[in-house]
């Protein structure tokens, strides 16, 4: 498949089995911990407590490239613009381009703030089933439902859009090549290009729509309150270890900021 | 247009993993065949599809175009051998898109960089011959038309590229009797031309012997079973080991057969079922 950001690696590793509000949680506190690096040094250290999370979620090589490789261009720009923009010591000039000392840190630590996060947001979604994600979300937001918030409703279009990603990008490939087979070509990025793809995409995605509310709706989904669930999460000691360690990177990545600062 | 599979396997890219789906396929498809693949549901049929079509490119093995080793479309520079393989998805009438028929069926043509006389041309023929008038339906939307209709629609914008194979992915699937045997109907009037081949993705085992002069059946992505319709059929109980089910009219001969009626079971038409029930009522025993 073209496209794999987020895509879940079925698995039965430590991290698997880890409880999905964990995971979400300590993933928010994973990023707390490496904004609040000062610089580019502490940022690299801090963050790379993923790897060998990552190891142990038994995650290929080959599998997290794919998931950097389209925010590539991204980290190269921010990094570039960093390097160039901030004024500073000068270290060398490419072209008429200054890169300064100040402006390599700031670099650095952008490109580390992006790697870590999507090694971690990939490290989530590889780990977790979309359901239990789903599940996990609901829970936290559970308390907001009282401020208004509809948790439930979320969580349901999180686990729908989660479970159609795939589909419809199959359903891409599948029109793409109908449409090859009448001599289509989807080289450059024309809008009327395009058009043989995207509405013949849309019209199915609406048609699926439909067809899901009205199965959901013949089962008497009625959605919000009261709902019960076949498997309720719970919490199991590795959580509250795993999660003590977050806080603990969180507490030492603030302590030294202030040290620092 | 020959085109050859040689060694050919398949395997689908699922989150880094591989999951294969055909295996060491050797199959051609030459001017004047009707090849129908048969095999039960996930068995790779449309699969096997793509690859004749040039749509996929195999994990393993070549596909040859009239001799020449040829890479999948897309990857190939230049005017392509290809553009003389049609292909007809499974359900087409999910891919129009157009605004009108007309244009929608003119897609094709308009990719091959024609002329204008000769896209109008080509559409009018290509809506005839699967039977809609191009004045009443030129300008409509194909969104408003019947389900069959959208099918028709979808097919004329395949056979508007005049293709020399034409590849046709379970075409009758989920159309009433009447669509059925139209649809039928124009494959048999295409692989009649002169020069043209066709490939007809089926499970629907009457459908296959009353059409094709070849038929494969897939069991597992391999080619379990290959020869004429009735070297086929002749397996009757044996099939279901494919996962398939034999065509009734051999069923019904095989069952009189075991009830004492020494009928011939070579039958593949109601014709040849009415006159060998017909001998044995008369008390021609056949030679059986
Ligand atoms: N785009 C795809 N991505 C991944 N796997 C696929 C894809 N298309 C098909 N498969 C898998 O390949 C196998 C063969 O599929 P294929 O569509 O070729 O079967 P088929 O014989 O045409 O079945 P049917 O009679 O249901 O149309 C199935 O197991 C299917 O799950
Ligand atoms: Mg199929």
């Amino acid at each position: 498949m073209v496209f794999e950001l987020g895509q879940y690696m079925p698995g039965n590793s430590a991290i698997h089995r880890l409880d999905p509000r964990t995971k979400l949680l300590s993933l928010f506190f994973y990023g707390v911990a490496i904004l609040l690096a000062p610089n580019a040094t502490a940022a690299l250290i801090s963050g790379s407590v993923i790897f060998p999370l990552i190891i142990v979620a038994g995650l290929r090589l080959a599998f997290i490239w794919r998931q950097l490789r389209p925010l590539l261009i991204f980290m190269t720009i921010v990094f570039a613009f960093q390097a160039v923009l901030t004024p500073g010591e000068a270290l060398a000039a490419v072209g008429p381009a200054i890169i300064t000392r100040e402006g390599l840190n700031l670099g650095l630590m952008a490109l580390a703030r992006v790697f870590y996060l999507v090694l971690a947001a990939a490290l989530l979604t590889a780990t977790t089933d979309p359901l239990s994600l789903a599940d996990g979300l609901e829970k936290l937001l559970r308390p907001g439902t009282r401020l208004g918030l509809p948790s439930q409703e979320l969580a349901l279009m999180l686990t729908l859009a989660l479970r159609f990603v795939p589909t419809m990008l199959e359903e891409a490939e599948r029109i793409m090549r109908a449409q090859m087979a009448r001599g289509a070509s989807f080289k450059g990025l024309k809008v009327k290009n395009l058009m043989p793809l995207i509405i013949p995409l849309f019209i199915s995605a609406f048609r699926r729509a439909e067809a899901l509310a009205e199965a959901m709706e013949a089962r008497a989904y009625q959605g919000g309150k009261g709902r019960t669930r076949m498997r309720e999460l719970a919490l199991r000691p590795a959580d509250y270890i795993f999660f003590i360690f977050t806080i603990m990177l969180v507490g030492s990545s603030f302590a030294y900021r202030l040290l620092v600062k | 247009m020959e085109i050859i599979l040689k060694d050919v396997s398949f395997a689908y890219q699922i989150a880094g993993q591989q999951l294969p789906v055909l295996h060491n396929i050797e199959l051609k498809v030459a001017p004047g065949d009707l090849l129908a693949i048969t095999g039960a549901g996930g068995s790779g049929k449309s699969t096997l599809g793509q690859l004749l079509a040039g749509l996929l490119e195999p994990t393993a093995g070549k596909v040859y175009l009239n001799g020449i080793p040829c890479q999948a479309r897309g990857r190939s520079k230049g005017v392509s051998l290809w553009q003389r393989v049609g292909m007809v998805y499974q359900q087409p009438e999910q891919q129009l898109f157009a605004e009108t028929v007309f244009d929608d069926v003119a897609f094709g043509p308009r990719n091959l960089g024609l002329s204008l006389p000769t896209i109008k041309d080509r559409v009018e023929r290509a809506l005839q011959a699967v039977g809609l008038n191009p004045a009443e339906i030129g300008q409509r939307s194909p969104f408003n038309l019947s389900g069959g209709q959208q099918r028709r629609v979808a097919i004329a914008g395949v056979l508007a590229m005049e293709p020399e194979v034409l590849i046709l992915d379970e075409p009758t699937a989920g159309l009433d009797p009447a669509g059925r045997a139209q649809i039928l109907s124009y494959i048999r009037s295409f692989f009649q031309q002169r020069d043209k081949a066709a490939v007809l993705i089926s499970h629907n085992m009457a459908e296959v012997a009353g059409l094709a002069n070849q038929v494969i059946v897939l069991y597992q992505g391999r080619i379990a079973l290959k020869g004429t319709p009735r070297e086929i059929f002749q397996q009757g109980e044996s099939l279901r080991a494919y996962r398939l089910l034999p065509p009734e009219l051999p069923r019904l001969m095989l069952e009189l057969r075991r009830l004492g009626a020494p009928v011939s079971t070579d039958v593949l038409t109601l014709a040849e079922a009415r006159s060998a029930i017909l001998k044995w009522l008369r008390g021609e025993a056949s030679g059986f």
